[in-house]
């Protein structure tokens, strides 16, 4: 090839010199380093927001699925793992309401778990409501439980989240169990997951949940499901029950339950605050791996500069070339990121059966947040271009 | 045309300048009046130490100036600043001592840096690139990047950046000192046409006195002041 050829295309158009792009692949070696540092900071953070989502998954995986638009409950509710309990009563008081159809107690409880065949020990968070011979309707939204609503009706019956960890020994559908000391029987199963709260999960009437738990009385459940007819205005029924309901409940529409259960894992839990804290040092470390290779860049390239502000440049171009090639290194540092991710986060998952999966909105939000960091890192480096002086160049 | 009918392209009236402040304040140019007209060519010389590098970087805005006049191609540059001070210096050659091009640039493109800041449609900004590249004798060399140039090719790489754009005013300091005398012909000889044909005004830093001829007008600095200003007639 002429050295000349590239230009002599008769059809050529003033494009403006990719100067960003020229600096970065000028220095493979050094791009392939600072890439790789970038990467791993990036990578870092795909892990960490991904257990982050998996602790939200957590916050929602059980509140989310209730089938109802109010829930009451106890005023002393921290969240699900914590309710206290409320009077069965004003679940019947607050069917005096027009809109509201049907209500449901519902009961929550950590169980030991323990598998007689292999002696796995592990804790379940056991979930249990009523079981009646005229309704087949599941109070949780969850694929198949409605039609084996019936299985639970015999005593010591009850359905296995398929999520559950292996550690709680092989998930059978059908088999016998201890819980609490108490043999019971797995009659069927179901896919909830529920992340960080347990090790998995299991539902049964609330007759069985009481002769495992110390003869819990059914007059006190956890938690109360309202269900309003449809077209109902959820806000003005759920006032309506606050001031018609006693203090000793609380009424809640599912967001506001949502948003409690959000706000108890994300603030209040250790998992929340470490998978917070590992994204912001990844953050973190992006900015500064990437703050030493283009502030070094720069001051390597200070009479550089320095000429370009005597040819007219702006302080302001000269930031946006820096701010362009931080925006190359971030998504040269972010395609290995999303490709290493793609195989260590089913490892993650198959080790762990936490809810932790690369879905879209953690692939845009890394992207946003590596392109942040990078946007940092630049700005703080361009602040070493005003010390490129023309004054000392002739 | 007489060049003193027209109004100067550079115009410096009392002209003075000191480096540092107080005690240690140094000052290096004295009361200096002088005027060049559009399409000169001046040359300056100087002993070392004369102030002459620093009378170009006060010329080309490149220092802030402290007193006396100083006025060029319709700019006051007392106070430039900001947008106002970039647009002056892109009217402006500016031809250093080093060389000063990004090893990541080819030839080419760091002459396009020039005109990217003039943006004009099509591709007649690279012709412009490529005619004087040539002109230079770099025809063969446009992807080049530096380590693969001499130190005289990297001179007038950057010598074909700096009058690219058509500046209104050039401003070089030892341009040539890095090239051999065949070279320093065919740059003496460009920076004549720039004045002679387009109206550029040209400032000029050198000791080379087999260069002199080249020049309308010959301005020598002694100890920052100027000690005589020769108008050459041909
Ligand atoms: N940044 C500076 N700070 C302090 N003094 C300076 C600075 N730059 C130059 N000087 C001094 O100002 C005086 C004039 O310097 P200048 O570089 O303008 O001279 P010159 O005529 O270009 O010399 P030469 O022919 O060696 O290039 C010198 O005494 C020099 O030491
Ligand atoms: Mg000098």
């Amino acid at each position: 090839m002429s050295p000349v050829s590239a230009y002599d295309r008769p059809t050529e158009k003033a494009r403006p010199v990719p100067f960003a792009l020229q600096l970065i692949f000028h220095k493979k070696s050094r791009t392939a380093v600072a890439a790789a540092g970038i990467g791993f900071a990036i990578l870092v953070m795909f892990v960490q927001l991904g257990f982050y989502s998996a602790v939200l998954n957590t916050a929602l995986a059980v509140s989310a699925r209730f089938d109802a638009e109010i829930m009451l409950i106890s005023p002393r509710f921290a969240y699900l793992g914590a309710t206290g309990t409320i009077p069965a009563g004003r679940l019947y008081q607050a069917q005096a309401q027009p809109e509201v159809t049907t209500t449901t107690p519902i009961f929550f409880r950590y169980a030991d778990w323990r598998d007689p065949a292999n002696g796995a020990n592990c804790r379940l968070f056991a979930i249990g409501f009523p079981v009646s011979a005229d309704s087949d309707i599941s109070p949780l939204r969850l694929k198949g439980v409605s039609a084996q609503l019936k299985k639970l009706r015999p005593t010591n019956s009850l359905l296995l989240d398929e999520m559950t960890r292996s550690k709680c020994g092989p998930v059978d559908p059908s088999g016998s169990t201890e819980v609490r000391n108490l043999s019971a029987q797995v009659v069927g199963g179901f896919k909830m997951g529920v992340g960080f709260l347990a090790d998995g999960a299991m539902l049964m009437s609330d007759d069985t949940f009481s002769r495992f738990f110390g003869n819990h009385p059914l007059e006190e459940p956890h938690l109360g499901l309202v269900r309003l007819a449809p077209g109902s205005d959820v806000d003005e029924v759920a006032d309506a029950l606050r001031t018609s309901l006693p203090r000793d409940v609380r009424v809640v529409t599912q967001d506001e339950l949502n948003a409690l259960q959000t706000q108890h894992w994300v603030e209040n839990t250790a998992v929340g605050n470490i998978f917070g804290m590992g994204t912001l040092a990844g953050f973190l470390v992006g900015v500064v791996v990437l703050f030493q290779i283009l502030s070094t860049d720069i001051r390597n390239h200070l009479p550089l500069y320095a000429t370009l502000r005597a040819m007219g440049y702006s302080k302001k171009r000269l930031t946006r070339y820096v701010l362009e090639q931080a925006w190359i290194y971030a998504l040269l540092g972010f395609g290995p990121a999303l490709f290493v991710s793609l195989f260590v986060f089913p490892l993650i998952q198959g080790a762990t059966n936490l809810p932790i999966f690369i879905t879209p909105v953690l692939v845009v939000g890394i992207l946003c947040l590596s392109l942040a960091m990078c946007s940092a890192s630049a700005l703080v480096s361009a602040r070493r271009l005003h010390r490129a002086d023309p004054a000392e160049l002739f | 045309m007489t060049p003193d009918s027209q109004n100067p392209a550079i115009a410096l009236e009392g002209l003075s300048y000191a480096f540092g402040a107080g005690e240690t304040a140094k000052q290096v140019l004295f009361d200096i009046s002088l005027s060049l007209a559009p399409g000169e060519f001046a040359i300056m010389t100087g002993p070392s130490g004369s102030g002459k590098t620093t009378l170009l970087s006060l010329v080309g805005a490149l220092r802030r100036p402290q007193s006396g006049k100083l006025n060029c191609i319709g700019h006051d540059l007392h106070g430039l600043e900001g947008a106002e001070l970039e647009g002056y210096r892109q009217q402006l050659g500016f031809i250093f001592q080093l060389h000063n091009l990004f090893p990541a640039l080819t030839a080419f493109q760091s002459v396009q840096m020039a005109t990217d800041l003039h943006p004009e449609p099509g591709a007649e900004a690279n012709d412009r690139i490529r005619a004087l590249l040539t002109r230079l004798g770099l025809g063969e060399r446009m992807d080049y990047r530096p380590h693969q140039l001499s130190g005289g090719q990297r001179q007038r790489v950057a010598i074909a950046r700096a009058l690219v754009h058509r500046p209104a005013l050039v401003l070089a300091d030892e341009p040539t000192a890095a090239l051999d005398s065949e070279n320093t012909q065919i740059v003496l000889q460009l920076l004549a046409d720039l004045a002679h044909e387009r109206g550029t005004t040209v400032l000029m830093v050198t000791q080379d006195s087999r260069v002199f001829e080249s020049a309308d007008r010959l301005i020598n600095l002694v100890d920052g002041r100027l000690d005589s200003d020769v108008r050459r007639t041909d």
